[in-house]
């Protein structure tokens, strides 16, 4: 019974990871949503799965940036520092939370998300700002944030990372993607070592979660640019909205 | 040099406890039971290989004698540290094989 199941979950794992990947997203959004939507399976695990995929892709993809010389580790690891104990604190919030609550939240970001990918601009560099001691401080402690997202829901913390890297201390965008995807690395990291070690983690859909993502990731990368990116954004949105709407109604018992 | 070096044991790492888990995965398809320790192990491997390119960075402040990078690689592996030692030591496979006075 349990192996059609990890395999539906290597596929489900594998189109959110494609989908992202698409719009240089994490899967976590869809994913999470994806496996307990469409499959049942219990947020909790959903989470840690989420997380357990974003691990090995981040990994992937960090080392690119690691051979181009683009990653600013002096800063990575400052904002990690922050990151790390916001994500111990949302893996643990997770363990002790109702699964109801996660849901409510859970929809609520991706409110947020949906309304950032039709509305954000383009990132644009500042050169007015920088790595200025306010920056830094206000950088250090919106990675706390960032980080208890990541634990508490099963995502990369991107969304929260990359502004404070491109908008507020002015790395170049090459530079933040690197930086961002090795502190996506450890953050993940540290959340799926809690979740593991709680036992949250199903072992047999583990290693389906981590290929069919893994897949998915490095398909819709090549794929990405091949399709006009506008319209890409349009459907996510779309697409995130339908996905808050259930994740909430299912954290309200409707 | 060092570069190239810290970037291919990532890479390593990363293809072992990737195929460590395929194949755990595809042992338990056979129903073998083995399947579970090799997928544990990749979880293992996967879980520490991001503390790879800290080690490179604490490795870089001291031969660049940068002593604020390496208060914030030390307050990370701090973190890391406590982390594990809030679940235990014990709970750390290889770990186990040799048990702590503690």
């Amino acid at each position: 019974m349990y192996i059609p199941t990890a395999i539906l979950i290597g596929f489900v794992t594998g189109l959110g990871a494609f989908l992202g990947s698409l719009l240089g997203l994490g899967g976590g959004f869809l994913i999470v949503p994806m496996l307990t939507i469409f499959l049942g399976i219990p947020i909790k695990v959903a989470v840690s799965l989420s997380l357990l995929s974003i691990l090995a892709n981040s990994i992937s993809a960090s080392i690119v940036y690691i051979d181009r010389d683009v990653v600013d580790y002096r800063l990575g690891l400052l904002l990690e520092s922050t990151t790390m104990l916001g994500a111990i604190a949302g893996a643990n919030l997770n363990l002790m939370a109702s699964e109801s609550y996660i849901y409510i939240v859970f929809g609520a970001v991706l409110i947020y998300v949906a309304y950032r990918m039709v509305a954000g601009k383009k990132y644009e560099e500042h050169g007015s700002r920088g790595r200025t001691r306010r920056n830094l401080a206000i950088g250090v402690g919106v990675s706390f944030l960032a980080g208890l997202l990541s634990g508490l829901l099963g995502i990369g913390g991107g969304i929260l990372k990359m502004p404070i890297l491109i908008l507020l201390l002015s790395l170049p965008t090459r530079v933040a993607i690197g930086t961002s995807l090795f502190m996506i690395s450890i953050t993940s990291a540290t959340s799926t070592y809690i979740y593991f070690i709680n036992g949250v983690i199903n072992l047999v859909y583990a290693p389906y979660a981590v290929l069919g993502a893994s897949a998915g990731a490095q398909l819709g990368s090549r794929l990405g640019f091949r399709i006009e990116a506008r319209y890409l954004r349009v459907m996510f949105s779309i697409m995130l909205l339908i996905f808050s709407i259930l994740m909430i109604g299912r954290g309200l018992g409707i | 040099m060092i570069k190239r070096i810290y970037r291919d044991i990532v890479r390593t790492l990363l293809i072992i406890s990737i195929s460590s888990l395929a194949l755990g995965g595809g042992l338990l398809l056979l129903n073998i039971d083995l399947g579970t320790e090799f997928i544990e192990f990749g979880m293992w491997l996967l879980i520490a290989t991001p503390l790879a390119p800290i080690i490179f960075v604490l490795g870089e402040s001291l031969s660049r004698r940068d002593p604020l990078m390496l208060i914030v690689v030390l307050i990370v592996l701090g973190i890391i540290i406590a982390n594990l030692a809030f679940y235990g030591f014990g709970s750390i496979p290889f770990l186990t094989l040799h048990p702590l006075p503690w």
